[in-house]
């Protein structure tokens, strides 16, 4: 049976405890035998008992207390148990975190993640459902990283702690139970770039060049992949990108594959105002110049509150209906 | 028989965890008695049989199940068959589908082309082989056979064989020496009109068409003359040989004027200056190629213009003025001698200058303006109107 996201998250956490005395998790009711509200850390802290550290519940705190650990050389990995709570933390994340390890004169290594579950679709509700990454956007000295439907969020995990800076490591609840898609899954086709954040293409067609390419991250990679399967009957092709880091993104490969089709679509499952997608659109509408064939859709929340009810929140949040939509919107202009 | 289903436990969670079987395949149990443990995300809880009977687990332990779906049975007596009902079958697809339903689904990219080209997906058949869809590669095969046939009613959007070379021409077949130069004109708006008006009053000049990107009037002339499909056709034509010179026609559009000049350019067209009979040109004086100067205009003696300028009415480049490229001018500009203007500059009406005044690339100069000797309006820069008599309530330059 093939792994899931979750239990990849899990054995890299067991991985790293295990090779570095001085790596340390902390984070809400993350002990077992809750083992944490997602149960990313369950058997943990039976292994490690003196390094799966429970926390009273401060996100502020988690984030600072992990902060200066890191900045005295160990691993730090911070559990914020909802992305939501994020909000509580941020000063520590953006004036603290993300600029103390450069702002006196000395560059230290510092190897802090703080991880969270990001994203809604299970109907639990307003504050437990959104997408707030776009509010460390811009944040110089944080790395933002959301491994997709076609990334080993273990290995990314892994390789957040080897690079030794402040990182944000979203991870939707969505694709906790999937198993990642590594490699070529008919029908489609996936290929991952080289370097350290490998972004993920994924094409739905084989050979010739694609109708449309649609840009997205993270938990956003099982729509996408679901409309790109749907539009296999209807002679559309797609060419999806899933970057690994929102923050750095791999300028030249996405460009070559957005001027590659001229029609380029942006999803992501945070309100598209003032989002992510803004950030790239406008990017891309300048970056294309005359390969551009359509303006760059967008497609993301509406810019409200998200419902407890399954129904409701189906309306706010983006759908496959919203992206076909899109999908049609670039085709036709 | 009856299923026991999955309970849901809590309104998140669409599915649970078998953790394990606290009672075996076929065991007797009473209504009430616990038969399993199951998992959510937040906690484990015991499973309670709904009735007597006979269980027979239908999830393995560590396996997940989908709320609803079943999770063991209860059979009455012990050694009773047991058959997992169908309880997937939702109705065939080919039974669901209504009467009303026989037209064969298009596929996206085959609806699209077919509305690209005039046809209806709801009313345009098109033959398909076997069960498939309508695909893009069908509408495209279909739409060539119509174009083929001679008793097609599709209207085309453009229609290249209207425009014949010079070689089809009776007279210019025979006499080549001085036939006139073939001009196709880029743009169909008002600037065509005041184009088409010059050009009918030189001899040595012929419209022979006009492109324009609305393509709601292709197919229509513009005083006499065809319209004859979008702005990219001009490379098209260009290779059949259909004209000699190009001359861009629009002057409201600035940005696309310096556009289609520079690309039809670079890709070898070449453009014709047209000018009104009743323009003066005095000694020496000098033009690019692609200006378009309309009646009562003067260029003095040894004055220099550029390409791609667009002169109205009454504008006056006096003696030793040096006028750059892709420049408009509203009527009755009057400039004074050694007058430096220079590339992309716009020039509203009524505009007066003295001597030696200099206007640096993409200016703008608001009507009325007067710049006194030795002005200089730097790069970029605006002038707007003064102290306007009436204004429309919007900028007083467009």
């Amino acid at each position: 049976m093939k792994q899931t996201f979750l239990e990849s998250i899990r054995e890299s956490l067991a991985t790293i405890l295990e090779k570095n005395e001085n790596a340390y998790l902390l984070g809400e009711d993350i002990v077992d035998p809750y083992g944490g509200a997602f149960k990313a850390t369950k058997g943990l802290s039976t292994r490690f008992p003196d390094r799966v550290l429970p926390t009273p519940i401060s996100e502020a705190a988690i984030v600072g207390v992990a902060t200066g650990m890191a900045l005295r050389g160990n691993i730090t990995i911070a559990e914020i148990m909802f992305g939501d709570f994020l909000a509580l933390a941020a000063d520590q994340i953006i004036n603290h975190a993300s600029k103390l390890h450069m702002m006196y004169g000395t560059q230290l290594d510092m190897s802090l993640v703080i991880r969270t579950a990001v994203g809604g679709g299970r109907g639990y509700g307003p504050t437990h459902s959104q997408n707030l990454e776009r509010l460390f956007l811009g944040t110089d000295g944080l790395q933002i990283l959301a491994p997709s439907l076609y990334h080993s969020p273990g290995e990314t995990l892994k390789e957040a702690v080897a690079s030794k800076r402040p990182t944000l490591f979203l991870e939707h609840k969505l694709l906790y139970p999937s198993p990642t898609k590594l490699g070529e899954v008919p029908p489609l086709w996936a290929m991952l770039t080289e370097g350290r954040w490998p972004t993920a293409f994924v094409k739905n067609f084989h050979g010739g060049s694609g109708d449309v390419t649609i840009i997205s991250y993270g938990g956003t990679s099982l729509l996408v992949d679901e409309v790109s399967q749907r539009m296999i009957d209807e002679e559309v092709r797609i060419t999806a990108c899933f970057p690994l880091s929102l923050n750095q993104l791999p300028e030249e490969q996405v460009l070559e594959e957005c001027a590659a089709t001229g029609r380029v679509i942006v999803v992501e499952e945070g309100p598209t105002y003032g989002g992510w997608s803004a950030e790239i659109s406008a990017w891309l509408h300048r970056a294309l110049g005359k390969n551009i064939r359509a303006p760059v859709v967008r497609v993301g929340a509406a810019n409200s509150l998200i419902p407890n009810a399954r129904s409701l929140e189906r309306d706010i949040l983006p759908s496959i209906n919203n992206i076909e939509d899109a999908i049609l919107a670039v085709l036709s202009a | 028989m009856q299923l026991i289903l999955a309970p849901q436990l809590n309104p998140n969670e669409d599915s649970i965890y078998v953790v394990e079987w606290r009672k075996g395949v076929r065991d007797p149990v009473r209504r009430g008695e616990i038969i399993a443990e199951v998992e959510t995300s937040k906690a484990t809880v015991e499973v309670e049989s709904e009735a007597d009977g006979y269980l027979i687990p239908l999830v393995e332990a560590g396996k997940a199940v989908r709320v609803g779906e079943p999770l063991a049975a209860l059979v009455a007596n012990v050694d009773e068959q047991f058959v997992l009902p169908d309880l997937l079958s939702r109705g065939t697809t080919e039974a669901s589908q209504s009467s009303a339903d026989k037209r064969r689904r298009w596929t996206v990219k085959a609806k699209l082309l077919a509305e690209r080209n005039g046809l209806n997906p709801e009313t345009v058949e098109i033959p398909v082989e076997g069960p498939g869809p309508v695909t893009e590669a069908l509408v495209q095969e279909y739409l060539q056979q119509r174009v083929s046939s001679p008793s097609s009613s599709l209207t085309i959007s453009f229609a290249p064989a209207k425009l014949a070379g010079p070689q089809e021409d009776l007279v210019d077949s025979h006499c080549p020496a001085g036939r006139a130069e073939r001009i196709l004109i880029l743009g169909a708006g008002d600037g065509a009109v005041q184009t088409l008006d010059v050009i009918r009053l030189t001899r040595h000049q012929l419209a022979i068409g006009l492109l324009d990107d609305n393509s709601d009037i292709h197919g229509r002339t513009l005083l006499g003359c065809p319209i004859v499909g979008p702005l990219s056709l001009a490379k098209e034509l260009w290779g059949q040989g259909v004209f000699d010179k190009a001359i861009v026609s629009i002057s409201t559009n600035p940005e696309l004027r310096v556009d289609l000049y520079t690309q039809l350019t670079s890709q070898g067209i070449p453009f014709a200056n047209v000018v009104d009979p009743t323009v003066i040109i005095g000694s020496n004086a000098s033009m690019g190629s692609g200006n378009l100067i309309m009646a009562f205009c003067r260029l003095g003696s040894c004055a220099t213009i550029g390409d791609n300028n667009f002169l109205s009415a009454y504008v006056n480049i006096e003696h030793h003025s040096i006028l750059g490229n892709h420049c408009t001018f509203g009527p009755g500009v009057m400039l004074s001698s050694r007058v430096r203007i220079g590339n992309r500059v716009r020039l509203g009406t009524g505009i007066f200058m003295e001597p030696k005044v200099s206007i640096e690339d993409d200016a703008v100069i608001g009507s009325g303006n007067i710049l006194v000797y030795g002005s200089r309006v730097s790069r970029g820069r605006t002038i707007r109107t003064p102290a306007p008599s009436a204004a429309a309530g919007r900028h007083a330059m467009e």
